[in-house]
């Protein structure tokens, strides 16, 4: 974890080209992370309502609690690693909007998860949040990426 | 000195890892069981209650991941403890953290090979795991909150 200690990445080549690509592959799994709940569970929020809550006219069961918890699990550990990761790399990036943005994109993580579960558990009205929230935090990560990416390809 | 970015990514990073540790608690509440009866039926089976005992190849593909993802989250977790005052706690948070999951993660093999008084050991280690767990992050935190932003 040396980059989260040493100033200017821009300056050791091997750190700066790690990054690069790093940042790159990051894009890749922030866009197919939201290609596959959209193959998952659809890509209207009327699927996506049938997928997770069910539908007696389709017989579609809905997703048990227990999946859902097991999904968070998985998804937020993610999460934590890639916010973490991002936002170590999006500091050095000299600009006052740098920790509004990465408040307002670790929050929407949040907001998206607790909707997911309180879709499944209280009402179906946290689907819509739930989705706009996720497809926020992946945009929001993925413009953090970008101007890291930016910001690493521009000569010191 | 820490500034106000730094505060706010690992802030929102340990208040991710207390949710993250919240939904273990849930996971294993909701499939296991509060008490080490409910470990011991989990893992060994019961017939009257339609329990079917765990597989050696089941129980190996929840250890194999986990291995990795807690291993990391201890390492960042105990990294960022370095850069605060409560140093002096490190060496007895690792132990208890990798001595407690070591025996959390074993207890579930010698469950299936019938050894029951492992249902003890798998809650006492549960607990104790996620209670270091939670510490070393309010430590992090505690830290963070008493640091002046620049």
């Amino acid at each position: 974890m040396k980059f989260t200690v040493s100033k200017d990445l821009r300056n050791n080549k091997v750190m700066r080209n790690l990054l690069i690509a790093f940042s790159i592959i990051m894009l890749l799994f922030l866009a197919l992370d939201v290609t596959n709940k959209i193959l998952k569970f659809g890509s209207t929020i009327s699927d996506i309502k049938s997928s997770w809550l069910g539908n007696e006219d389709e017989f579609i069961e809905p997703l048990s609690t227990i999946s859902a918890l097991e999904m968070v699990h998985l998804d937020l550990f993610i999460a934590i690693l890639l916010l973490l990761l991002i936002g170590s790399i999006f500091m050095r990036i000299d600009t006052k909007l740098k920790t509004p943005f990465l408040a307002i994109t670790m929050l929407l993580s949040m907001i998206s998860f607790a909707s997911f579960l309180a879709s499944i558990f209280f009402s179906e009205a946290f689907v819509i949040i739930s989705v706009i929230s996720f497809l926020a935090w992946h945009i929001s990560a993925s413009s953090m990426l970008l101007v890291s990416l930016s910001w690493l390809i521009k000569k010191p | 000195m820490i500034d106000t970015y730094q505060k706010t990514l690992i802030t929102l990073f340990a208040v991710m890892l207390l949710t993250l540790l919240a939904t273990s608690i849930a996971l294993f509440i909701m499939k296991i069981g509060i008490e080490p009866v409910d470990i011991a039926q989990y893992y060994m089976g019961n017939e009257e209650a339609f329990i079917v005992k765990k597989s050696f190849e089941g129980l190996f593909e929840t250890t194999a991941p986990h291995l990795f993802a807690i291993t990391i989250m201890i390492f960042i977790v105990i990294h960022l403890l370095l850069f605060t005052n409560y140093k002096k706690y490190i060496p007895y948070l690792l132990a208890g953290l990798l001595i407690s999951f070591m025996a959390d993660m074993a207890s579930g093999y010698f469950l299936i090979a019938n050894l029951s008084v492992f249902a003890i050991i798998k809650w006492v280690s549960f607990l104790i795991f996620q209670a270091l767990f939670i510490i070393a992050t309010f430590l992090i935190i505690s830290d963070i909150v008493r640091h002046k932003a620049i």
